[in-house]
């Protein structure tokens, strides 16, 4: 990538080993990425490629082994916890394939969730949360628990939580592993106007169908990116 | 912040709510903590704050010039009341209010059957003193009539004397002194007031100390409880707790979040305690001698030690989980 003014994520040589008792795995070896400002990006490859570790590692939620990590012009090596934290809930939205949405709360109190951890105004926190259930059509529902909800439901109150913030970068980690294909579908059409809004994503699936919707597509496997192709490709 | 606050604390109530077993075992678990604890601080209360369990051990005893009983109207004993002067008694105050409540008690007379029927005059009023023994349940003194050492019949007599050093050093000299008298006199026993305090209060003693044990138990293994069940409730919400660090969640947040949680559940079992602490407040009032059924001293220490120790039991698993991981917490199902 040469305009690194537009470039938001920037990985260099990343690894990741997991080290156990006596089995050294790696993870990710030598991965380079970048990652332009309103870019919709897929990540693809079969189970256990370490698809999942490098969207970990893109929403500070792990650290690699070895490597370089820039976010929005930030060392990830740099920061601390704290900053970590202070980073994710800002700058980093996540979608994740099983929802992790928080059982005791309603669907309005999830979605407010990330902007009670700015300290954000009671006021300001509604109208934020508002909106964004208005954008995934989920309104509706503030008021309803996540139990009470359909999966294709509670996916789409996971993106507004992603969202709400208004976050640089929205991370989806398989998100219509756990859907029907109708609901799949409406969850990828959303990902898409999002993006045409503005909104960089970058989307792990290990679905070529769903992986079609993307920009671009980075193909991992084993750890390495093997292949990559832009939308209008032909592999 | 006190927006968050009310937020986290209707959270903590909602949470409760949904897990009522739960709930149940730690309110449980809290109440036996508080009424054990209430129970144990009456003891600590009367036995270390207030080492005698009688505020004034001088009016254990009567001998006039020697305990130093009040005379609270008319006159004290004399060396004319002997076998030859006119019969006569001191009362204490008891003894007026039951039989002359509304007299003046000085003069009057009253048939006593000491050594058979025979009237004696009242000469004076002393103050109310427990001369025989403690009796822990009584509230009320007992009426008392006193009579003159030379105009008894009493085939046995008590005599207290008052030492300046340790009363046991002088048992050969007043065993001396007695015989002086009478060398066929037999003395029973010669004992300190302290250790005559000691036999009458043994089986309450006995009592405090068995409960003091049991007590000690309960708050144990409250506290144990307590830790587990918290514990328990951490590891069930770690993917919770893994979800919020996702979302920006700093350790302090996680921190604070757990303890208030925490702080919901003790208050509500506090509360429940506190009912029990009174039910067993009465059971420790039949047992320890001016100990109050509800004493805001002792149910004070009681809640405060027990709150503090809830909260030490949980800040120990909130800690942990502040400084967990959120990937490995997130795995958390």
């Amino acid at each position: 990538m040469n305009d690194t003014n537009n470039t938001l994520i920037h990985v260099q040589d990343l690894q990741k080993v997991f080290v156990t008792e006596e089995v050294e795995t790696h993870a990710l070896s030598g991965v380079h990425l970048d990652i332009k400002k309103g870019e919709y990006i897929a990540i693809a490859g079969p189970s256990g490629c370490g698809k999942s570790t490098l969207l970990s590692i893109l929403g500070l939620l792990d650290s690699p082994t070895d490597g370089t990590y820039v976010l929005n012009g930030t060392h990830a090596a740099e920061l601390s916890a704290s900053q970590r934290a202070r980073i994710r809930n800002r700058e980093v939205g996540f979608v994740f394939q099983s929802f992790n949405l928080i059982g005791d709360l309603t669907v309005y109190e999830n979605v407010e969730l990330p902007l009670t951890y700015q300290k954000m105004p009671k006021a300001q926190r509604k109208e934020r949360a508002h909106a964004a259930l208005e954008k995934v059509s989920m309104a509706h529902r503030m008021k309803h628990y996540p139990a009470q909800l359909s999966g294709g439901q509670q996916q789409r109150v996971a993106v507004a939580r992603a969202i709400v913030t208004d976050p640089s970068i929205l991370l989806a980690d398989e998100p219509t592993g756990n859907l029907d294909s109708a609901n799949g579908d409406i969850v990828m059409e959303m990902l898409h106007d999002l993006h045409k809004a503005g909104a960089t994503i970058c989307m792990v699936t290990h679905d070529p169908r769903y992986a079609n919707h993307a920009q671009r597509t980075v193909h991992l496997f084993d750890g390495r990116i093997i292949d990559e192709k832009e939308a209008g490709d032909t592999l | 912040m006190m927006g968050t606050l009310i937020q986290d604390i209707r959270f903590g109530i909602r949470m409760l709510a949904k897990r009522p077993a739960f709930t149940a075992i730690v309110v449980l678990v809290l109440a036996v903590g508080i009424g054990a604890n209430s129970a144990l601080f009456s003891v600590f209360k009367t036995v270390v704050l207030s080492p005698l369990p009688f505020p004034q051990p001088k009016q254990l005893m009567f001998v006039n010039s020697t305990i130093e009983i009040p005379l609270m109207d008319g006159r004290p004993f004399t060396e004319h009341d002997d076998g030859s002067g006119e019969p006569v008694l001191v009362v204490n105050q008891a003894f007026c209010r039951q039989f002359f409540p509304q007299e003046n008690p000085i003069g009057q007379q009253v048939r006593v059957f000491f050594c058979g029927p025979a009237f004696r005059r009242i000469v004076g009023v002393v103050g109310n003193v427990r001369a025989r023994n403690i009796d822990l349940n009584q509230v009320e003194y007992s009426p008392m009539m006193y009579e003159p050492i030379d105009q008894t019949c009493q085939h046995s007599l008590t005599t207290m004397v008052r030492t300046h050093g340790d009363p046991t050093s002088l048992t050969h000299a007043l065993q001396q002194a007695v015989w002086t008298l009478d060398r066929d006199l037999p003395i029973s026993q010669i004992q300190t007031l302290t250790r005559t305090l000691n036999n009458t209060m043994a089986i309450p003693r006995f009592c405090m100390i068995l409960l003091f044990l049991v007590a000690v138990v309960a708050l144990g293994l409250a506290m144990m409880g307590l830790y587990g069940v918290i514990a328990y409730a951490m590891g069930e919400r770690m993917h919770e707790i893994g979800i919020r660090m996702v979302f920006g969640a700093q350790a302090n947040d996680i921190l604070r979040l757990t303890l208030q949680r925490a702080f919901v559940l003790i208050t509500v079992g506090v509360f429940t305690g506190l009912v029990i602490a009174l039910a067993l407040g009465r059971v420790v009032q039949d047992l320890l001698y001016q100990t109050k059924q509800a004493d805001p001293l002792v149910f004070s220490m009681g809640v405060l030690f027990l709150v503090g120790a809830g909260l030490l039991a949980c800040y120990i698993p909130a800690r942990r989980a502040a400084r967990i991981d959120p990937m490995e917490a997130l795995r958390y199902e």
